[in-house]
């Protein structure tokens, strides 16, 4: 049996890069003919096979009270940054970012958008830029609405902290790539604010997203912000090409488990 | 042009770095080193901008006397005096004030900033208990079984709590774990295949 379980692990290792690859090109066309698929669906004005998610409608409401109080709401793009491991969830918080800011430019409100990485922050002000250029008036937007806080997690929670506590905001959203810090922001986000939605992919994160949040998006719920929100259908393609990626797994999985019980 | 431009940009870029990740050749291996050392340059002149963004924000603050606006000033010496402190400095950030300051300093800041994750756990079990949704019995009972597994009160009461809390973690703890990460990776490798193919564009204009 470890004869077995080492010549695996010797092939995995070897053909890892291979498999990746393999990966990868199968993805490309599925993503495209998903893609195509969503495109015709949303085309047809059919309703789109996409569960509930409350955290969206939650999002939408904290943006509709920000157009009737005043305030503006907080978005948090988290500790990541763009250019490291923690890309992926800096863009699917920027993905999250841009439709919310398409509903602030048209609503005239200025969203307060905090960030530990200057990258980010320069991303994030062009997403905050081109929803005023498209949805309001471009004079309107401010670079100073996105705000670096701090390069440190530490010191960027502390300061995110300072910020719910003292200003009255519409609410309080949290997404992106988030360590041991995130439970000290939500959890004064959680007293202060009147609605907080989270969402992080790290599982060691995600109880106290679960506790701190009355509508969390949890691990891949996280990259859904463009297919729930912004209706695109490159994203919407993309949670169905998951769905049958996921499907491709399982069966690899239950293969893998069914081979190891017979030997 | 202004939005063809950075997006066959960065198609080509990325894809020679992912390349660079497959096989191994010479020049393609050369010019995936040289994108990410770029990279890193570019991330350094971002920081200047940064730095820029967060002066003029508070800046902003103390000037409209916005509600905390002293703690800005205290954020802008700081800011100036590590900064001069620094550039003074031959040794430059490893010199001997700065590590003075990190030392007395921040690091005791940062102890003592996440000592409040004790206070603030108690609060999220209150929390915990008040979510009126299903699975939060679960959650908490789980939580309950865990915590008796794992110090001397479960023992004392049960020796079976440290069983059932390792079964917990390496079952379904870990299972659910794996599962969310296999999603995670899903999702995560589509944005970057998005981003590759040209579809998302955060660098449009």
């Amino acid at each position: 049996m470890e004869a077995i379980q080492s010549t695996v692990t010797g092939i995995w290792d070897s053909a890892a890069p291979a498999i990746m690859g393999a990966l990868l090109l199968l993805l490309v066309p599925t993503l495209y003919f998903f893609t195509l698929r969503a495109r015709a669906l949303l085309r047809a004005g059919k309703p789109l096979p996409l569960r509930r998610m409350p955290a969206f409608e939650r999002l939408s409401r904290a943006m509709d009270a920000a157009a009737e109080t005043g305030r503006p709401p907080h978005i948090s793009l988290g500790t990541g940054a763009v250019g490291d491991s923690s890309t992926a969830e800096s863009l699917a918080a920027l993905h999250l970012l841009a439709p919310l800011s398409q509903q602030a430019a048209a609503y005239g409100v200025h969203p307060v958008v905090t960030v530990a990485d200057a990258g980010l922050m320069l991303a994030a002000q062009d997403r905050l830029r081109q929803a005023f250029r498209q949805h309001g008036p471009e004079r309107e937007y401010r670079f100073t609405d996105v705000q670096l806080i701090a390069p440190e997690a530490t010191a960027y929670a502390a300061g995110a902290m300072g910020m719910l506590s003292r200003q009255e905001l519409s609410g309080n959203v949290m997404a992106g790539a988030f360590g041991e810090e995130y439970f000290l922001m939500a959890e004064v986000g959680a007293w202060k604010q009147p609605e907080q939605v989270a969402g992080a992919a790290d599982p060691g994160v995600l109880p106290f997203v679960h506790v701190t949040s009355e509508a969390p998006l949890l691990g891949e719920e996280m990259f859904t912000a463009g297919a729930y929100l912004g209706k695109w259908a490159s994203h919407i393609g993309s949670l169905f090409a998951q769905d049958w990626m996921r499907v491709l797994l399982i069966l690899i999985i239950l293969a893998g488990m069914f081979l190891a019980s017979w030997h | 042009m202004k939005r063809i431009l950075p997006t066959v940009v960065a198609m080509v870029v990325g894809i020679i770095v992912l390349i660079d990740f497959f096989v191994d050749v010479g020049y393609i291996n050369l010019m995936g080193r040289l994108f990410v050392d770029w990279a890193v340059i570019l991330t350094a002149f971002a920081l200047i901008l940064g730095v820029i963004n967060l002066f003029l924000v508070h800046f902003r603050r103390i000037r409209t006397r916005q509600k905390g606006w002293p703690y800005s000033i205290i954020l802008i010496l700081a800011l100036w005096t590590v900064l001069v402190l620094g550039l003074l400095d031959p040794a430059g950030h490893q010199g001997q004030s700065i590590r003075w300051i990190f030392q007395h300093i921040q690091y005791p800041l940062q102890a003592a900033f996440f000592a409040l994750t004790a206070v603030f756990l108690f609060t999220a079990i209150y929390r915990a208990f008040r979510l009126r949704r299903g699975e939060n019995v679960w959650f908490v009972l789980a939580g309950i079984l865990v915590l008796l597994g794992a110090t001397a009160v479960g023992g004392w009461l049960w020796d079976g709590f440290a069983s059932i809390r390792e079964w917990i973690m390496n079952v379904p703890a870990l299972a659910g774990a794996r599962g969310i990460l296999i999603g995670v990776a899903l999702a995560a490798t589509i944005t970057g295949l998005r981003l590759l193919l040209g579809v998302d564009r955060p660098y449009a204009e």
